[in-house]
């Protein structure tokens, strides 16, 4: 029995991604058996509010990859305009493909089967640098953000904070 | 032939940091520590700042290269974290006590908060549960044990399923017992409660800890402090406010002083019984008119009393004393004896209503722009006049800017 094209392609992407990271993150697997399933860590980007903050996330990738795409979530604490308090990830990018019925995306934004796990955690880093507060998923971080700019630091800083020391105790 | 396979087969692995790519050969069955070592005089830094990551996860110092399945030729991330406070007290290493006493969660989790505003002052009723409870004494006696304990907090479940580094720290048995022996130093202890505010803010710092915090301050304080300063029956005058004669119901509970149970209690808090005007609340607490108020809020406010029962180590204690009396019944005593010396202390020193002892606290709070006067004292009150401690915590409440 043949493996359906959606797991072949990522497995391709997991070897590679292990043989060569990128920048600012790192995937694996939750489950080794599991190749729908990663888990990633991202590393807070340098010279942003993140900055020195590990954040793991979630993606559950649909058995029709890639043409369909994939669920984010942050299972790590984050505060920002485009992530939903439970942890979703708002972007574009990860839309189901093809018009916005609500016309704010263009399809070009939306879904495309060239993405990689590797595009699509660039893009999240970049989301992170730079949010979107146009479509927000967490409405207060977004109006924090746009209002009370020194409130949302603050509590970007509260999250990174638990993080590090999270590491300065446990050594981890 | 010569080259005998006798060492163990050496692989080669790049390490990458965001700034540079190295490559480093190691045994391939070494564990993450050794590589560690090894990466500490490439990258210049100290072994402990390095933080490795391999497939989304971080390396626990004590697994193998082979548990993460790290082969030839594979990248690691490697983060170099910079030195945690490089602060002035940074040139000596700060000792661990403080931070860690926290996440142990003796002052967290269990609503002891709650009792700090019954007055009882955190560090005394710390001292004493970690001195003179021997329950406590035994079960911090065995990580495993408290591993458990802390680990059937359906709370900690959730943090630790969310961060993966507390589970890191349970799973290390060393650690767990450094931890504890920390928390039974009661010089540390009492360190640790001075620089209560800092205490607070790291309290924080464990992943979702805040919001545990905020959480069990609207759950137990918030309920209590507001019992606190309803006019009617303030159950905690005697204990908090201490302003001689403010109160009427202060005046009238003292005229006719009730039989102490705990009669071997007031003779070590130096208060007589009796002796008339005002000391004297301490001594017959459970049988003033406020005290049985109190208990009587407590009966009518159920979730109050499962939110502080339902803390793993009430339990697992309750237990221990249905199980034997003798040494509930002697807790007990030791209890009252500290409580009734602790609050002979307190009634010397604060003697004013807390509008004056903190009135400078409450002008510097004023002039940060907490215009909520009453949040102010309320907060002033809960961290015994730390300024600090008291922006957070009405920082934490939302009571910016609400006048």
């Amino acid at each position: 029995m043949s493996e359906p094209q959606s797991s072949l392609l990522l497995k391709k992407q997991l070897a590679e991604l292990n043989k060569n990271p990128v920048e600012g993150f790192s995937a694996g697997l939750i489950d080794d058996n599991d190749i729908y399933r990663w888990e990633v860590l991202i590393i807070g980007p340098p010279d942003t509010l993140y900055e020195g903050g590990f954040f793991k996330a979630h993606l559950y990738f649909p058995k029709e990859y890639p043409l369909r795409p994939p669920r984010m979530k942050f299972v790590t604490e984050i505060w920002h305009p485009n992530i939903e308090k439970n942890g979703d990830v708002c972007i574009s990018i990860l839309h189901e493909p093809g018009d916005d019925k609500w016309g704010y995306e263009k399809a070009s934004e939306r879904w495309l089967p060239v993405h990689t796990v590797e595009t699509i955690l660039i893009s999240v880093i970049s989301m992170l640098a730079d949010p979107n507060d146009e479509s927000p998923a967490n409405v207060d971080a977004a109006k924090e953000w746009r209002e009370r700019y020194s409130d949302f630091k603050k509590k970007v800083a509260r999250c990174v904070r638990k993080k590090r020391m999270a590491r300065v105790i446990f050594g981890v | 032939m010569a080259e005998a396979q006798e060492e163990p087969k050496k692989i080669t692995i790049n390490v990458k940091t965001p700034k540079e790519k190295q490559q480093v050969e190691i045994e391939e069955d070494a564990d993450i520590k050794k590589l560690k070592e090894i990466l500490s005089t490439k990258f210049n830094a100290e072994p402990e700042q390095l933080c490795l990551i391999f497939a989304g996860k971080i390396m626990n110092e004590h697994d193998t290269l082979k548990q993460h399945n790290i082969k030839d030729g594979l990248t690691v991330h490697l983060v170099i974290k910079t030195p945690p406070r490089p602060e002035p007290e940074g040139a000596t290493r700060r000792p661990p006590a403080d931070v860690s006493a926290t996440p142990f969660g003796l002052n967290s989790l269990g609503g002891l908060a709650g009792m700090e505003s019954l007055g009882l002052g955190q560090s005394t009723f710390m001292d004493l549960q970690v001195l003179d409870n021997p329950l406590v004494q035994q079960m911090m006696n065995d990580p495993e044990n408290m591993r458990s304990l802390i680990t059937s907090n359906p709370q900690m479940q959730d943090l630790m399923s969310r961060n993966p580094e507390i589970s890191h720290m349970l799973n290390n048995p060393d650690l767990l017992r450094q931890t504890m022996e920390l928390a039974r130093n009661p010089a540390m202890l009492q360190e640790l409660m001075r620089s209560h505010d800092r205490a607070l803010s790291n309290l924080e710092s464990i992943p979702g800890g805040y919001n545990a915090l905020q959480r069990m301050y609207r759950d137990i304080q918030e309920p209590m402090l507001n019992v606190a300063s309803s006019m009617a029956g303030n159950p905690f005058s005697g204990l908090v406010d201490n302003s001689d004669g403010t109160n009427p119901q202060q005046g009238a509970e003292n005229r006719q002083p009730l039989p102490n149970p705990w009669q071997r209690g007031g003779g070590g808090g130096g208060a007589a019984p009796g002796s008339g005007t005002t000391g004297s609340t301490a001594p017959g607490v459970l049988n003033t008119p406020g005290m049985q108020s109190l208990l009587q809020q407590m009966s009518e406010n159920p979730r109050l009393i499962q939110s502080m029962l339902s803390a793993p180590y009430t339990n697992n204690m309750l237990q221990a004393f249905a199980a034997d009396p003798d040494i509930a019944a002697q807790l007990i005593n030791q209890f009252m004896q500290r409580m009734v010396a602790a609050m002979a202390n307190d009634h010397n020193n604060t003697n004013q209503p807390p509008e004056q002892r903190y009135s400078q606290q409450l002008e510097q709070l004023a002039a940060m722009g907490f215009l909520n006067r009453d949040a102010n004292l309320q907060a002033l009150i809960a961290t015994f006049g730390d300024v600090n401690a008291a922006v957070e915590r009405l920082l934490a409440l939302g009571q910016l800017s609400m006048s």
